[in-house]
């Protein structure tokens, strides 16, 4: 790594690329034109520590969503206004035919975070999306600058609260998606399909329960509980007890369940108590003890369905290109992230 | 507003808001009639694993297949064939064992009531342990006769019934496999079978073409972008040229393919299906009939050829002994189990015309053929020449400049190039200016490949086909108009090579084609070498 004042480092930084990609690849025998598609600009903002596991992010997301990759990060023993830098850039080939992509990591000292989004600004691809994501304990002081140049942002409510993460994107305004929620969806459909054929229940739920082992480093029934409440249109009156669209009260349970096998944090079951057609309806999808990669799924009352499901694993390279990808469900996930917020603060 | 007060009205599950459209399949199983076929292993199954493995299918789904043989050990050959033939590889495990927990076979004649019963009870017992409803997908991957006998055992088995438009009604379809029918009066008679006693939204007559994600760009790249679309008229299009070239021979399928022909077997369903997404209007939305309805009208008008005209419009060849790739390969007539005096076409060349305001005056060129010299599917647009050639007595470039052959980009037209397959992407060719003194010009490609943008794991035409069928979207399956529409058009023209003994010409395996198709080309137009 070279450290050197910022604007300083961006001319060089500059003429790196530059020469990158003005020399022809000659891997394959003979001098070829490097070829680039681009998708987007990729900001990753980590801790220091992280840097190593930023670095294999980006490098995984080259193959499905190249463009160009920064790695940004602070470093309080740095000058202040200084900022060290390296450029990497690699071909491969495809059918032949160089295909190239690069990658800026930079460390800022403590006075130059706030040039980081000017820095981008200068080196991002042109006619791209800049893709900003917060990793965990990604350095505050870079923050500022860099999201207003986000045209989306990528955030893990596992690690950053959803009161954190809506203070930081007050309005909404740059939309977001979540590697939490993405984790999260097979729950959030299990729970779906329980009122697939059963939809008057929905406006007839009384009872929640959430349970989770305990030791996450953010309540992980937050974010189901918030995208539950606002599709239903409830009002959270304290952490036990919302209202639903008709003035009901729903109570609100938490379980520690504290299972072998499993991290802190992780959702171990969703207990729903509702009433359908005049007759109870009990709705349960809750962890295998044995295998907490299984599920049992059962309705008992007004329904009586049950079946087991595998919870299958999908590694965090594919869990960041949901997030970046799964568009759809942004509005969703926004409002699930504003009413989290307010079921916290209570 | 409660939701109670909208059960019934066709309200949706306001929890399934956002999700992805593909991942809410709802629970179901899949029936494939002819799972002891080629097409069950080496596409079927392995696409129903990467929709397993890409966590598109419903935690409550079943896999039945029927056919007539004994399969005691289904799970292990299925199992085997998809670790073969898979896209992804090495097996996952756990996901193949996730979705062997709801696999099961029936043997039986398709003729047979008694295998209606078995297959009832079957997937009876898989309801009650998988979860998957009464929602059944019956793949039909048999011969085209055994159709009829099927949907009738289904039918009379009440494993099909009506369809009902309530939001959580269960649902039946049926996937029906190409060839769909050999000719019009054929088309017909199935179309009748199937609507005797299913509903036309429940019959989906799959051409797996329509599942390639290149194809259906051609639909995203139109009217997905607003710089293209203005373009696509007969005011800048000089001709279109369409090919679907193999460099295949037929593969030990000489019986079957001297009773069908390249014409029956590509041109009436692949070929035609391409020319509609390239110059169907604009639908009214991306909903399955709208997409289908602008794709009958191109067919409607597609200009017939009929008579005398298929020996002015038409060429039809067979291939001779030739080097494809480097091999030595025989002539069609000395294949195994095709006739030594065949007059079957393994090549087809047609020059077209579509008579709309958009197309009007514009050729189309379509050709479709075994052992060319190389495999190959893609579309190429030829604008119109420069009303005006600003460049033509520009000097030469003062460092003496290129040789003439190159110089010449200005008297080349632009050529938009759409390829399907392989190495699917899209290719402009415009003049540029070469660095230098003087004016000189020449012609650059600017190529954009798929796998440089998203990486070349794409998923196959079976997974989506499969997935939207399960999803109940038809928009890239065929209706009952189109497949006849498409007869309508083909028919004349087998007729017409019959009545007129229109000659069958030769070409050399590994060549691109017979020159007799070159008389098509109108206006000092050439046929392209991809």
């Amino acid at each position: 790594m070279t450290a050197l004042p910022v604007g300083e480092a961006l001319t060089r930084i500059e003429a790196e690329l530059t020469s990158f990609w003005s020399s022809p690849d000659e891997q394959a025998g003979a001098p070829m034109t490097k070829v680039r598609s681009s998708t987007m600009s990729f900001v990753a903002v980590a801790a220091s520590s992280d840097v190593e596991q930023a670095r294999a992010t980006t490098d995984a997301l080259a193959d499905t969503h190249p463009g160009r990759a920064f790695m940004l990060t602070s470093d309080g023993r740095l000058a202040p206004w200084e900022v060290s830098y390296d450029v990497r850039a690699a071909c491969r080939l495809d059918g032949g035919t160089p295909i190239c992509f690069d990658w800026i990591e930079m460390t800022f000292g403590a006075m130059a975070c706030e040039r980081a989004g000017s820095v981008v600004a200068a080196l991002a691809l042109p006619e791209v999306p800049v893709v900003v994501e917060i990793g965990r304990g990604a350095p505050r002081a870079l923050l500022p600058s860099l999201l207003p140049r986000a045209d989306r942002l990528i955030v893990d409510s596992a690690h950053t609260s959803a009161s954190r993460i809506v203070e930081m994107l007050h309005d909404g305004a740059v939309p977001v998606g979540d590697r939490q929620f993405v984790r999260t969806y097979q729950w959030r459909e299990l729970v779906a399909r329980f009122f697939d054929d059963a939809l008057a229940a929905l406006g007839a739920i009384h009872e929640v329960t959430v349970g989770r082992t305990p030791g996450g480093a953010t309540e992980p029934a937050a974010l189901l509980l918030g995208w539950l409440g606002s599709r239903l249109g409830w009002g959270f009156e304290a952490r036990d007890r919302a209202r639903d669209r008709q003035g009901e009260p729903v109570r609100v349970t938490l379980r520690d369940d504290p299972r072998e096998g499993l991290p802190p944090g992780q959702i171990t079951g969703v207990w729903i108590e509702a009433s359908l057609e005049g007759q109870p309806l009990s709705l349960a999808c809750v962890r295998d003890l044995e295998n907490p990669k299984q599920v049992a799924w059962t309705r008992r009352g007004a329904r009586v369905t049950s079946h087991e499901h595998a919870l299958g694993h999908r590694d965090e390279a594919w869990v960041l290109v949901k997030a970046l990808d799964a568009t759809e469900g942004d509005r969703v996930l926004w409002d699930a992230l504003v009413l989290a917020a307010q079921w916290s603060e209570r | 507003m409660s939701f109670s007060e909208n059960v019934g009205s066709g309200e949706e599950n306001p929890l399934r808001e956002g999700m992805p459209d593909e991942r809410t399949v709802r629970p179901a199983s899949v029936v494939i009639f002819g799972a002891s076929g080629d097409l069950t292993r080496r596409k079927l199954l392995p696409a129903v694993y990467n929709l397993a493995l890409s966590r598109l299918l419903p935690g409550g789904f079943a896999v039945v297949g029927v056919a007539r043989r004994p399969k005691p050990e289904f799970g292990q050959e299925m199992r085997d064939a998809v670790a073969k033939f898979s896209r992804r590889k090495p097996l996952d495990e756990a996901t193949w064992s996730e979705l062997e927990k709801g696999m099961a076979y029936v043997q039986g004649d398709f003729n047979d009531p008694a295998t209606y019963t078995r297959l009832a009870a079957e997937l009876g017992r898989l309801e009650v342990e998988r979860g998957t409803g009464q929602n059944r997908v019956f793949y039909l991957a048999v011969a085209p006769a055994e159709v009829p006998a099927i949907v009738r055992g289904l039918c009379d088995a009440k494993l099909v019934v009506p369809p009902s438009d309530a939001p959580d009604a269960s649902y039946q379809r049926v996937v029906v496999e190409k060839p769909f029918g050999e000719d019009l009066a054929s088309a017909r008679a199935l179309n009748k079978d199937l609507l005797a006693c299913l509903d036309e939204r429940q019959i989906y007559r799959i051409d797996h073409y329509l599942g390639k994600e290149t194809v259906q760009n051609l639909l995203v790249f139109r009217f997905g972008n607003t710089i293209f679309e203005p373009l696509w008229t007969r005011q800048h299009v000089s001709h279109v040229q369409i090919t679907v070239a193999e460099e295949l021979g037929v593969e030990g399928r000489g019986k079957f393919y001297d009773q069908t022909g390249i014409t029956r077997d590509i041109v009436q369903n692949h070929a035609l299906q391409i020319l509609t997404m390239v110059t169907m209007e604009p639908p009214s939305s991306w909903d399955a009939d709208a997409v289908r309805d602008e794709k009958v009208k191109v067919l409607r008008a597609l200009r017939p050829i009929r008579g005398h005209e298929v020996l002015e419009k038409t060429v039809r060849a067979q291939y001779t002994a030739g080097t494809v790739r480097g091999d030595r390969v025989p002539g069609y007539r000395e294949e195994p189990d095709v006739d030594p005096n065949s007059k079957t076409e393994t090549y087809v060349a047609m020059a077209l015309r579509i008579d709309s305001f958009r197309w009007g005056g514009v050729p189309f060129y379509l050709r479709s053929g075994k052992r060319l010299a190389k495999r190959c599917a893609e579309v190429a647009l030829h604008f119109k020449p420069l009303p005006h050639r600003l460049f033509r007595d520009a000097p030469h470039s003062l460092d003496g400049g290129p040789p003439p052959s190159i110089r010449r980009g200005e008297d080349e037209p632009n050529v938009l190039v759409v390829r399907i397959q392989p190495d699917e992407g899209i290719a402009l060719r415009f003049a540029t200016k070469v660095p230098g003194g003087g004016m000189t010009m020449r012609n650059v490609a600017m190529d954009f490949r798929y796998g440089t943008a998203f990486g070349s794991s794409t998923p196959e035409a079976y997974e989506r086909l499969i997935l939207d069928a399960m999803r109940g979207d038809a928009t890239l399956f065929t209706r009952a108009d189109e497949v006849e529409a498409q007869w309508g058009f083909i028919d004349p023209i087998l007729a017409g090579w019959r009545d007129h003994d229109a000659p069958v010409a030769t070409y050399e395996a590994g060549s691109w084609g017979p020159r007799e198709a070159d008389r098509l080309l109108v206006h000092g137009d050439k046929w392209r070498k991809p």
